[in-house]
């Protein structure tokens, strides 16, 4: 494989390509989703294909195709050298695209599993998430259905670089989402739980599935009683899972270097300033064992834990080779693709709130009326102006110290830059969870979390 | 291999197998894209897609499988995986059989050879022809993103019941987000055209559109909170829509009660103002076609009637289960071109919401104290089985004494869909635009919570 690889890259240079690169992928993905006993989805399949990105005069062009043989690679350059002329012709000079230097790396990088997800037979799986479903259904006749759903993907990712890089490496998740939906009279309310990570089916057994599917359908129960949230600011304590989804949309997007260098960040030229309060430092780290990691990007890049923002400076943004290349910086492995039908663009891996000092009473006991929000079904931030939202899956009312009142569906909004100073501290716990992240039609793995935060005045989007 | 060759040897491997039923859908896509970014091109791609998904059925038992890669010893593979799938799992009761044969609706402009032989050169200068529009029209422009995209796609399917269907589409679409800045103040603004033919897509009008949108929204400034009537421009309506009504209105979501409309067929879910249909086979439609994707012919099935649940949607397997005929609505859900990687689902085609005769200025102008909300964040966070969102009308401009204002700081609105569609519906405007495959004016509501 290796030596067709370099044929066609080598072929690539003698078009005219200044540099060229080539990803071969070939992953086997199953799904299987269940629905009040009865399994409604068992699917297997195999995805393989190239992708091929050649710069010419400091333009991209880029091409795929499913087909690997030498002659549909070559023919694939052709297309990309093709488009990389074109659009190279009406580039102003100072827009022409660097790459910022990287050493050369020889590597192949395997996942450590136990339970191998291509050995497991599929009957297996079907018996595990019937089992889940079963216990979600049995928590309670309120329970009036519900919707599970599987997937894992197995195979191997292979970049080769006209610089010299070759990389081989695993490709091995699995994940499942159990959600248990309630009603009582008119009133129906439903609840998601997750699990999964980077290995095989033991990452879905150690995230103890039977007594989440229980959390699902006695959550889904529990909200039956919530009642209309309030509208207007509040000071609010995130749980590690929505404070996750918080570090994510409203800080680690701005972050991402392709939309600072574009005048699409609201973080743009801010390096070294206080944008945060004291208490608040977030990472992004690909080098912890979890969902969102990877030891390459998809450029062949190292990645590492980026340090986001210290004591509330802002230190560092996440980078892709020509991002790096435009700030002049080391690039710190942000290149990542869905698969091989895309291009890697700048994104994050594993974003987090690294802990504080404070204990959950601690947080919660001088706030007189504010709102306790769990978990999050995601978010959505316009990096440009700052502004997001982030949904709670789970709301309470806090009253005199106490939670009280379950709350229905709210979402809470915000400005970034505002936000990261009304947070006013900083819970000692720690927890991750897993998600996808899109942006630009692709969606990649990405780890969220934190410990318990309390922010001040933040937008409560309640209906009252 | 061509896509209808595919499909029949999938389908005849799998009877030589004993299976009591196969079908294959195999579909190829070839998609450029020009990518803005600043004030340039970021880049140009070229992609295509393919492949071929098999179902097959043995003993009331089903099994579904895939492969990128159409040569015969892949298929073959896939065909087996299936079958193997079909193996594990225990008698589908509900199972009826594959569709059968029937007649095509005639649909017209699907398909575009002008769009399939545009060269890149000429999406190039479209895309350049879009940002300088962008920058004329403002001088405040500090940065965009975009993309001009023109797509060529062809899907054929085979079953054992005689099925055997092929067509090809072509779809051109170009989008641009402009950034405008004043000192440090930021306004945004965005715009987009995508139709089947390239006689009727514009990429110049949204450039502008999308340009003095972000001027406009320069300058914000804090409001109150509170109840109000908001107007939603089109874009708001469709996220809202199909976020969540999409969802709810699926006849497999009302048979399983995952939605509010379940049970409710024939009763008053909505305000007499508002008639919905769905429509496969609507002219130039974003997602029209002649059939579904299980070979089905699509169809036009209205929903709502002037607030009346008249219909859910169903594929032909969710169809048998209660008894109806299909509408059409099987649909595979993924990202883009690799629909035969995933079983048939049920899914709308295009959504249209019936126009009404107001234009938008008319209502506006009865509007005291209001908003207009034009974008919103995170309207896929909303909850299809309850129905409740909580989003952020992020472009969005007060009204006040039957005028538009100014753009706003910070807003969130919030409700229950369902209970809006029915009591908070003040007016359906008279223009309508195709957001994908949503099909809708501007709607305005009475009386909903505006959070600040």
């Amino acid at each position: 494989m290796k030596e067709m690889l370099e044929k066609t890259v080598e072929y690539a240079l003698k078009l005219g390509a200044d540099y060229a690169d080539i990803r071969v992928e070939k992953v086997a993905t199953r799904e299987i989703t269940a629905c009040k006993g009865i399994i409604e989805k068992a699917v297997s399949g195999v995805d393989s294909g190239a992708a091929m990105r050649v710069l010419v005069n400091g333009a991209w062009g880029y091409a795929s195709t499913s087909s690997i043989t030498l002659e549909s690679l070559k023919e694939s350059f052709e297309r990309a050298v093709k488009m990389a002329r074109v659009n190279s012709e009406k580039l102003p000079e100072h827009e022409r695209i660097k790459l910022a230097d990287v050493k050369n790396v020889e590597d192949t990088v395997r996942i450590k599993v136990r339970k191998s997800l291509n050995a497991m037979d599929i009957s297996e799986k079907i018996s595990f998430i019937l089992e889940v479903d079963k216990v979600i259904r049995d928590h309670s006749p309120k329970i009036v259905s519900t919707d599970i759903r599987y997937g894992d993907m197995v195979g191997k990712k292979i970049l080769l670089t006209s610089e010299g890089t070759f990389i081989v490496m695993d490709v091995s998740r699995a994940y499942i989402s159990m959600t248990a939906i309630a009603k009582e009279g008119a009133r129906i309310q439903s609840y998601r739980t997750r699990i999964g990570g980077k290995g095989g089916f033991e990452k879905i057994e150690r995230g103890d599935p039977v007594s989440e599917a229980k959390r699902a359908a006695s959550k889904a129960v529990e909200m039956l009683k919530a009642k209309p949230a309030p509208s207007g600011r509040f000071t609010v304590i995130a749980d590690p899972l929505h404070i996750g989804v918080f570090a994510h949309e409203a800080l680690g997007h701005a972050c991402e270097a392709d939309l600072v260098t574009s005048g699409q960040s609201i973080v743009a030229g801010k390096l070294g300033e206080q944008i945060g309060s004291e208490v608040v430092t977030i990472y992004d780290d690909s080098t912890v064992d979890f969902w969102g990691s990877e030891k390459y990007d998809d450029e062949g890049v190292p990645t590492r834990k980026r340090v986001l923002i210290e004591n509330g400076i802002l230190k560092e943004y996440i980078t892709n080779r020509e991002s790096a290349a435009k700030l002049g910086v080391e690039p710190n492995g942000g290149g990542r693709a869905m698969n091989y039908n895309y291009a890697p663009i700048v994104r994050m891996s594993n974003t987090y709130v690294a802990p504080g000092d404070y204990s959950f009473e601690e947080l919660i006991e001088d706030i007189k009326y504010g709102i306790y929000v769990k978990d999050s079904r995601g978010g959505q931030v316009d990096p440009a102006m700052g502004t997001f939202q982030f949904n709670a899956q789970e709301a309470y009312l806090i009253e005199k110290g106490e939670i009280t009142t379950p709350l229905l569906d709210v979402s809470l909004s915000g400005l970034t830059l505002e936000t990261l100073k009304n947070i006013d501290a900083v819970g000692k716990d720690l927890k991750l969870s897993i998600g996808f992240c899109g942006k630009g039609g692709q969606y990649v793995p990405v780890g969220t979390g934190g410990p318990h935060v309390r922010i001040k005045e933040v937008v409560v989007g309640g209906m009252r | 291999m061509r896509v209808l060759d595919a499909c029949k040897k999938a389908v005849k491997y799998a009877e030589q197998l004993g299976v009591d039923e196969c079908e294959a859908f195999a579909s190829y896509y070839k998609v450029t894209n020009i990518e803005i970014e600043k004030m340039h091109i970021k880049s140009a791609y070229t992609r295509s897609i393919g492949g071929i998904g098999v179902r097959v059925v043995k003993d009331r038992k089903v099994g579904f499988s895939y492969t990128n890669t159409v040569h015969m010893r892949n298929i073959k593979k896939a065909v087996e995986d299936a079958l193997s799938i079909a193996n594990t799992r225990k008698p589908d009761e509900r199972w009826r059989n594959l569709p059968s044969p029937e007649r095509y609706p005639v649909v017209r402009k699907l398909y575009d050879k002008g769009v399939k032989s545009l060269e890149s050169d000429r999406l190039v200068e479209m895309a350049l022809e879009m940002i300088d529009t962008a920058k004329d029209v403002n001088k405040k422009v500090a940065s965009m993103s975009g993309s001009v995209v023109a797509g060529y796609s062809v899907k054929a399917i085979v079953n054992s019941q005689g099925i055997e269907c092929i067509d090809r589409g072509t779809v051109i679409g170009g989008g641009l987000y402009v950034i405008s800045r004043d000192g440090g103040d930021v306004g945004v603004g965005y715009d987009f055209d995508v139709k089947r033919t390239l006689r009727e897509f514009d990429h110049i009008e949204p450039s502008k559109s999308a340009s003095e949108i972000s001027m406009k929204h320069l300058g914000k400034r804090k409001i109150e909170g509170g109840k109000m009537t908001i107007v939603l421009h089109p874009f708001a309506v469709a996220d809202l829509l199909s976020n969540i009504f999409a969802p709810e209105i699926q006849g497999d979501r009302a048979y399983k009660k995952q939605t509010p409309y379940a049970d409710r067929i024939g009763e008053k879910v909505a305000s007499g103002k508002l008639t919905i249909i769905d429509d496969g086979t609507y002219s130039g439609g974003y997602a029209s076609a002649k059939f579904d994707a299980e070979g089905v012919p699509t169809k036009r099935t209205v929903i709502i009637s002037r607030g009346r649940l008249m219909n859910f949607i169903y594929n032909s397997y969710w169809a048998n289960v209660v008894g109806k005929e299909s509408t059409g609505n099987a649909v595979r859900k993924t990202a883009l071109g690799n629909d035969y990687s995933v079983e048939p689902t049920v899914g709308i085609s295009n959504l249209i919401v019936k126009p009404s005769k107001y234009s938008l200025d008319e209502m506006i102008s009865d509007i005291k104290n209001g908003l207009y909300c034009i974008t919103l964040l995170g309207s896929h966070t909303a909850n299809p089985e309850t129905g409740t969102f909580s989003v952020v009308a992020y472009v969005a401009f007060k009204i006040e004494n039957g005028e538009i204002a100014y753009p706003v700081k910070q807003a969130m609105i919030a409700g229950k869909l369902p209970e809006l569609l029915l009591k908070n519906v003040d007016v359906v405007g008279s223009e309508v635009r195709m957001v994908y495959n949503v099909i809708t004016p501007h709607i305005s509501f009475r009386n909903v919570t505006v959070s600040c």
